[in-house]
């Protein structure tokens, strides 16, 4: 299952406060036909039930919230007194055109720099990513035991706002702002128009009326839509500087069609351009993965969710093993003297060990019941201490031990040797001292070649 | 057909010391599993583990003692009556077995339990032996359980001379199907054939074998890309890395700063590589890697490290340390020049200033930063591959060193020089860890390693 960009963030906070505090105590989640990542998520809907766990992963997003709205709380009202303040100090005539340049033109130029820094550099666009980059860093440094709100705040704003996704989470709360400003603007208009009577007007000292004119036509198309009245010409030109005594009528137009213009220009595409980051943000968020590589997750796996279970011993061994214990007289690994003329056999003597010379071509290698028959033939023949040659890589088995066994009530226990071809192992060497034991041989009969 | 009831039971059988539980650490990738030792009949109990697929177990499998007189057993089952053969032949023997017999072939008795209890058998042969009669004895008294056998020859990496004699002797005993897994010398692309080689011999049990096939594939991958992932990230990370030289701390002690970060990066990187991969320092040490108790032998900038991985000392020498070599912001000054035109053009001042700006200031400060040179970039990346290739090729029950033909390699890979230029792009760039510039040249690092590795 693929996580949704809720649990990956709610799986990255309790990482990170498990991370520090170490692992929470909890029911164990059901993992029958569960994949990891169905399990994890069903395991942090669990944790979240925990109260301390709940008020941490949620101490962000609440702050969060609260800051916000403050934050767009004091933009409307910084925007309702902007326009308050421009058009008290204008008296009763306001300049139509200054006063848009006064309510649109900031916002016009900031949406202008957003725009050409997207462009440029997607991940931190505009002025407010760095900075907020490092109010962040200030405000929520990297601890080395932070506690589990601490924690998980960390994380929170990290993967929110510093990603692709994060980039358009900026977008919308700075476009979310602008708008929460305009829209204080177009109240404090509103509230001024209302109770306030203003003559409105143009000027210029080198435009003429035409302009005004053909200005104010660009702009009304989109009002019209709207249904607001738009002023006419005769209403445009009538309203230059040094024309009095404006009618009550092309008061009202000029208003509606101030109001219109900070709607339409300032308001709505603040909106729309925190729409699309909105919807940006959502289809970049769908596209993050939760790295399962991390350590955590990993250690997580291993405790909680295994791929194999824990072994269980299904037929005990019921006693120990005599071949275990050491039989008397064992030491370190020996070279003793042979007999004289001795009779060389093999005992499952594989290709690379060489006999010795002379034992070369004659030598019987034991490896089945036919060459054990044949070497007992040749023992009777030849009634000689035997020299059995063994692989000092093999380790003495009870098939092996058998055959030694065998070999010393044959030939008689005194005339038996086991000759180990390469210098064994300690282990290799105990084992075969043992068979030795096992068999009736001293340890002075078991040498190497 | 009707789904099989999971999950799948195997017995890992054979002789003595072949590597049956050996191979069941491997296949668990667990180090801990049961005990390993250089002498016959180490396991005396059948233990099993089973691997599970989303939570549910799908095989089961039951490490058993080793065979180890199967010319005895062989006989003391022809002394079963007659008529009672294959599975009423074992079954008999189990049920009633003199004390003595029962004493002598206790172990065996508990294999044959296991072999009538289980769907297939894993018989594991150690290659490197010729083929014996009491092997073939092993074979026969096994399928008198009448259960399919799947040979599996071990340790075939340290001497495969034996192979073909194997193959001739297991076809005549009629098993056509066998697979070549080394436990020590671990290859997923074996262990997968060990699974398609049981597809075929247990057909009703092929789709749960094929779920689980492409489950233990899927983490394989994801296993080895964490592991590539934390050597990419190490690199990059320590190409990026930049500290402003202090001109009122010595630059000796600077320099000695910026090593311990460079340590002490790489040193976490080992720890979640063995962590990932289930190892623990000790399995390390027996890799023939200089690593002991988890930490790298030779100090990154210690000289006889270059040496060790043919580099030339010599140009450590040159630079005075192996890192630490101060850059003026040369090219930094160029990359401003272009900077300022284009964003002159486009009106991007506040952001050119933001990106260049420190460069700027330190340029005309005269100032030098410090930062990871190529030849500490060299060696990291050297021991990186060699971490991984170790790593990869090793399985779970290996208890000596793993050689891993590096011998005829170059020195340093193909297309390394390229990735350099990359990373050291970052450098210039100023660009942050959270940048798209610095994630794509982390993913263009790890495809190159996941290529040379």
């Amino acid at each position: 299952m693929i996580l949704s960009p809720r649990q990956q963030l709610l799986a990255e906070q309790i990482r990170a406060i498990e991370e520090h505090q170490g692992v929470i105590a909890q029911p164990p989640t059901p993992v029958a036909d569960l994949d990891f990542s169905t399990w994890l998520a069903a395991r942090n809907r669990a944790l979240q039930q925990q109260p301390q766990i709940d008020s941490a992963v949620r101490h962000a997003p609440l702050l969060f919230r609260r800051v916000l709205l403050a934050v767009l709380v004091l933009a409307g009202l910084a925007g309702a007194l902007t326009c308050a303040k421009s058009l008290a100090s204008a008296g009763a005539q306001l300049n139509i055109f200054w006063v848009l340049g006064v309510l649109l033109g900031l916002s016009w130029i900031s949406l202008l720099l957003w725009l050409v820094t997207l462009a440029l550099h997607r991940e931190q666009a505009g002025v407010v990513a760095p900075l907020f980059s490092k109010l962040l860093d200030r405000l929520l440094p990297e601890r080395p035991a932070p506690t589990s709100v601490q924690a998980a705040d960390r994380v929170w704003f990290r993967r929110l706002f510093f990603s692709r996704a994060g980039a358009m989470r900026l977008g919308w709360i700075t476009h979310g702002i602008w708008s929460a400003y305009l829209l204080g603007g177009v109240l404090g208009l509103t509230l001024l128009f209302t109770t306030r009577q203003f003559d409105f007007v143009w000027e210029s000292t080198l435009l003429g009326g035409d302009s005004f004119v053909q200005i104010t036509h660009w702009l009304t198309p989109p009002l019209e839509a709207l249904g607001l009245p738009v002023p006419d010409t005769s209403q445009i030109l009538a309203s230059g500087l040094g024309d009095t005594g404006q009618a009550a009528g092309a008061r009202r137009t000029w208003a509606l069609f101030l109001l219109g213009c900070v709607l339409v220009y300032g308001l709505v595409p603040r909106l729309l351009a925190g729409l699309i980051c909105r919807l940006l943000e959502w289809r970049l968020q769908r596209r993050e993965t939760l790295d399962l590589g991390q350590t955590y997750y990993i250690r997580l796996q291993r405790e909680f969710w295994p791929r194999h279970t824990p072994p269980r011993v299904l037929d005990a061994d019921p006693g120990p093993d005599l071949r275990q214990s050491p039989p008397a007289g064992s030491g370190d690994i020996a070279r003793a003297a042979l007999p004289a003329h001795c009779l060389w056999l093999g005992l499952e003597l594989p290709q690379h060990c060489a006999p010795p010379a002379v034992a070369q071509g004659t030598l019987i290698n034991i490896q089945d019941e036919q060459s054990l028959d044949q070497a007992r033939r040749l023992m009777e023949s030849q009634s000689a201490p035997v020299a059995l040659l063994i692989d000092g890589n093999k380790a003495a088995d009870r098939g092996l031990q058998r055959i030694v066994l065998q070999l010393a009530e044959h030939i008689g226990r005194k005339n038996l040797w086991l000759v180990l071809s390469e210098r064994p192992t300690q282990a290799k060497w105990q084992s075969w001292l043992q068979a030795a034991a096992r068999a009736g041989l001293t340890p002075a009969q078991v040498t190497t070649l | 057909m009707t789904a099989p009831s999971l999950p799948l039971t195997l017995a890992v059988v054979g002789h003595t010391n072949t590597g049956k539980t050996s191979l069941l650490r491997t296949l668990l990738r667990n180090a801990d599993f049961g005990e390993v030792q250089d002498s016959a009949g180490t396991t005396r109990h059948v233990e099993a583990a089973q691997l599970r697929v989303l939570g549910r177990p799908y095989i089961e499998l039951r490490d058993t003692p080793g065979l180890e007189d199967s010319v005895a057993l062989s006989r003391q089952l022809q002394q079963v009556p007659q008529p009672l053969r294959g599975r009423a032949c074992l079954e008999h023997f189990i049920q009633t077995a003199q004390p003595a017999a029962a004493a002598e072939f206790e172990q065996e008795i508990k294999v044959l339990r296991q072999a009538l209890e289980c769907h297939a058998m894993l018989y594991v042969i150690d290659s490197r032996e010729p083929v014996l009669e009491k092997y073939r004895q092993e074979i026969l008294t096994l399928g008198l359980a009448s259960r399919p056998i799947l040979p599996v020859l071990n340790f075939i990496r340290h001497d495969n001379s034996q192979l073909q004699q194997w193959r001739s002797a297991l076809a005549e005993l009629g098993l056509h199907a066998l697979v070549e897994f080394d436990t020590v010398a671990f290859d997923f692309e074996a262990e997968k054939r060990l699974y398609q080689k049981l597809q075929t011999l247990l057909e009703a049990w092929y789709q749960p074998l094929q779920t689980l096939l492409e489950h233990r594939a899927e983490e394989w991958r994801q296993m080895r890309n964490a592991c590539i992932h934390q050597s990419a990230s190490l690199l990059v990370e320590m190409a990026t890395l930049t500290v402003p030289l202090n001109k009122s701390v010595p630059r000796s002690l600077q320099l000695q700063n910026l090593q311990n970060r460079v340590r002490q990066r790489e040193q976490r990187c080992l720890d979640a590589v063995l962590e990932r991969l289930n190892f623990s320092a000790e399995d390390v040490e027996l890799s023939n890697l200089p690593v002991q108790n988890g930490e790298w032998k030779l100090d990154l900038f210690a000289p006889e490290t270059l040496k060790s991985f043919g580099l030339d000392a010599a140009s450590a020498a040159a630079t005075g340390a192996a890192i630490g070599a101060g850059i003026d912001l040369v090219l930094a000054g160029m990359s401003l020049g272009a900077a300022s035109l284009t964003g002159a053009a486009i009106g991007t001042a506040w952001h050119t200033g933001r990106r260049y700006g420190k460069d700027l200031l330190a340029r005309l400060r005269g100032d030098t930063i410090l930062c990871v040179d190529d030849t500490t970039l060299n060696l990291l990346l050297l021991r990186q591959l060699s971490l991984l290739r170790h790593l990869f090729r090793r399985g779970h029950a290996a208890l000596t060193p793993v050689q891993v033909a590096e011998k005829d390699q170059p020195p340093l890979p193909e297309g390394w020089a390229d990735q350099v230029r990359k990373m050291r792009g970052l450098l210039t760039m100023r660009a942050g860890t959270d940048t798209r510039e610095y994630k794509a040249v982390l993913v263009h690092c790890l495809d190159w390693l996941n290529a040379v590795i």
